[in-house]
């Protein structure tokens, strides 16, 4: 029983980080109507550069992360000004593949200037567990999830509340309307691109602090929150946060309780028999079928 | 506009076209001959890539349907060719039709799983499908070698005379000439007709009587086909097959390839291919560089002929005319 509680609260925590680095590719998707292929390298992005920051230049954990999500804000606005902007209406398979261009040449790039090896960024939280009521967590792994319900609620009141996150929805929902009222849809694009890239960024720099950062670690973040939003239901805020917990829950049993080894494979394959049977995952707009 | 017969070809110059096309065959069948080793290995390479994109070009370029999964099918062929001849040792020729066939099947199912959506849902479920099988051939360890892949797989000898890479080479070209006959009347005929008829308006479609999903899995049994009869090739030719086949960027490189040649044309995934194979090694000279520069090159066909480059003669023609009567481009320059 013990045991069951310890693997569900791990799986919460890692659910929590999950959805936090799914929800700019789903925010993006869900806007932009772009299946952002580069998501997982803006997401080592982050955490490169957390490294960087805190190791070679010294500076603090937290400010790092904030100059890294800004670092990487500023290149998602670069992808998106120069070739995202040219293709906008173009088929879902254009889009995609320009954004798997600027993967590659994000992901070689990094390699090339930084090597292959495996860094750690130094976590300023005690090694130390807690214990909690018998329940043993560590508080690096407490704070990201932490952290993640945080960001998550601020972007989804930011979108919902605020002026500029009023403007973005309405630019998407209707681009001619929201020029007509003043709205610089243009930089409205940009932003929101900007902005997606800055959540994975984040949850990039959060994770860092947990496993280790290399170049070839946004392949694997961009298979899991492919996962996340896909069983959430892609474009919806909600689904990116049960998709997360969902996934975060169900590794960290399949761990416990069948074999590590397949614990990737049950992700992919929940995929496949929850979209059978809810073809717009849990919280998608029901598309169209054929 | 005068309206244009589709099917119509004078038949003086139909014979034309067809002793040319055979010239060529016979051109590109003794070309090992006199090649080096190493452009024949490039071009062999480009041979099955061109084989792979044909095959996606079905349900990416006809149909329309971003597939993401192509290298799922293809490391199926590799892995089945791989595990009969080595395991069970049968000779080339029961490979390869074996592997043509077992794909073929699997085919039909995945297909059957992943048609039931559309769009990004079909996307991620041929992503995570590719992704179900690289992790079972890392796991299956009996059977596929686990991670460390099965190794020395062995080469045909046609007819005991020729080498096994210029008889790979023989099979090579005929699939890819076979794969293009097959395109050439599958475009023309009922079924072609029926994909594209999907792909502009899946629900007009419908609504004229078309069995959609029936055509639609017709479009990527067809893929499964000759992706598997791909990975069969490849799996005899490079000697090895190991997880990292099914792996996303194999299947990207794919629809890379269909993309910039241009889709749900014949010619599209043939300059596709060769271009996917060619610019990464003559990208050598940039060292290092070369993938990011790829990404690049990528960015730059993908951004400005997003019909891909079979498209060029066109864009170029209007160019030509807008540059007589001086009408400004739109969207050139400025920005």
């Amino acid at each position: 029983m013990g045991q069951l509680a310890q693997q569900l609260l791990n799986g919460v925590v890692m659910g929590g980080i999950y959805a936090l680095s799914a929800l700019g590719l789903t925010m993006v998707y869900g806007m932009m109507n772009i299946v952002n292929v580069a998501h997982g390298e803006l997401y080592m992005l982050g955490a490169l550069f957390t490294y960087y920051l805190t190791s070679t230049l010294g500076l603090p954990y937290l400010p790092s992360v904030l100059a890294a999500l800004v670092l990487v804000a500023l290149i998602g606005g670069a992808m998106e000004r120069s070739s995202l902007r040219r293709i906008r209406g173009q088929t879902m398979v254009v889009t995609t593949l320009v954004t798997l261009g600027w993967s590659l040449i994000l992901q070689n790039v990094s390699l090339i200037l930084t090597g292959g090896i495996p860094r750690y960024i130094t976590s300023p939280f005690p090694e130390t567990s807690l214990v909690l009521g018998g329940l043993q967590i560590a508080p690096s792994r407490l704070f990201a999830a932490l952290a993640a319900g945080a960001v998550i609620v601020l972007t989804h009141l930011f979108l919902q509340k605020t002026v500029l996150g009023n403007a973005m929805r309405a630019s998407f929902q209707d681009k001619d309307a929201a020029s007509l009222v003043g709205i610089n849809v243009g930089l409205i694009y940009m932003l929101t691109f900007a902005l997606g890239a800055a959540l994975a960024a984040l949850s990039g720099g959060l994770l860092g602090t947990i496993s280790y950062v290399d170049p070839s670690m946004g392949a694997k973040g961009l298979m899991k929150s492919f996962v996340v939003v896909t069983i959430g239901g892609m474009g919806s805020f909600i689904g990116a946060i049960f998709g997360g917990l969902i996934l975060g829950i169900v590794e960290a049993l399949a761990a416990a309780y069948i074999s590590s080894a397949y614990k990737d494979f049950i992700g992919f394959i929940m995929v496949v028999v929850i979209l059978l049977f809810l073809p717009s995952g849990l919280f998608g707009k029901r598309e169209r079928y054929a | 506009m005068k309206p244009r017969a589709m099917n119509y070809v004078k038949p003086t110059r139909r014979r034309t076209g067809t002793i040319l096309s055979l010239a060529a065959l016979g051109l590109a069948a003794l070309a090992p001959n006199v090649l080096d080793s190493y452009t024949r290995h490039v071009l062999m390479l480009a041979m099955i890539n061109i084989i792979l994109g044909l095959g996606l070009n079905f349900t990416l370029g006809y149909v329309g349907q971003p597939n993401f999964g192509q290298a799922a099918l293809f490391g199926f062929g590799a892995y089945t060719s791989a595990i009969l001849a080595m395991k069970m040792h049968v000779s080339f020729l029961v490979s390869i039709v074996a592997a043509g066939l077992v794909t073929l099947m699997a085919g039909y199912v995945l297909g059957y799983i992943s048609l039931q959506l559309r769009g990004a849902y079909f996307c991620m479920v041929t992503i995570a499908l590719g992704q179900a099988l690289l992790l079972m051939a890392s796991n299956l360890l009996r059977l596929t070698g686990g991670p460390m892949g099965l190794a020395g797989i062995p080469g045909p000898k046609l007819a005991g005379l020729l080498s096994s890479t210029y008889s790979l080479w023989l099979v090579a070209l005929g699939l890819l000439a076979l794969m293009l006959l097959v395109t050439r009347l599958l475009e023309r005929s009922v079924m072609g007709r029926a994909w594209v008829a999907i792909r502009e308006s899946e629900t007009l479609a419908r609504s004229t009587g078309v069995d959609t999903f029936h055509y639609a899995l017709l479009a990527y049994v067809a893929g499964a086909l000759f992706a598997g009869l791909g990975g069969s090739l490849y799996a005899h030719y490079v000697g090895f097959v190991d997880p990292s086949i099914f792996a996303f960027s194999w299947s990207s490189m794919s629809v890379v390839a269909v993309v910039i040649g241009g889709r749900g044309t014949i010619w599209g995934p043939v300059i596709g291919g060769l271009l996917v194979t060619l610019l990464p090694e003559y990208l050598r000279v940039a060292a290092l560089w070369r993938l990011p520069m790829f990404g690049l090159v990528l960015i730059l066909i993908i951004t400005f002929m997003p019909d891909g480059l079979v498209a060029l003669p066109r864009l170029l023609a209007q160019v030509r005319s807008r540059g007589k009567t001086g009408v400004a481009l739109p969207g050139g320059g400025g920005d």
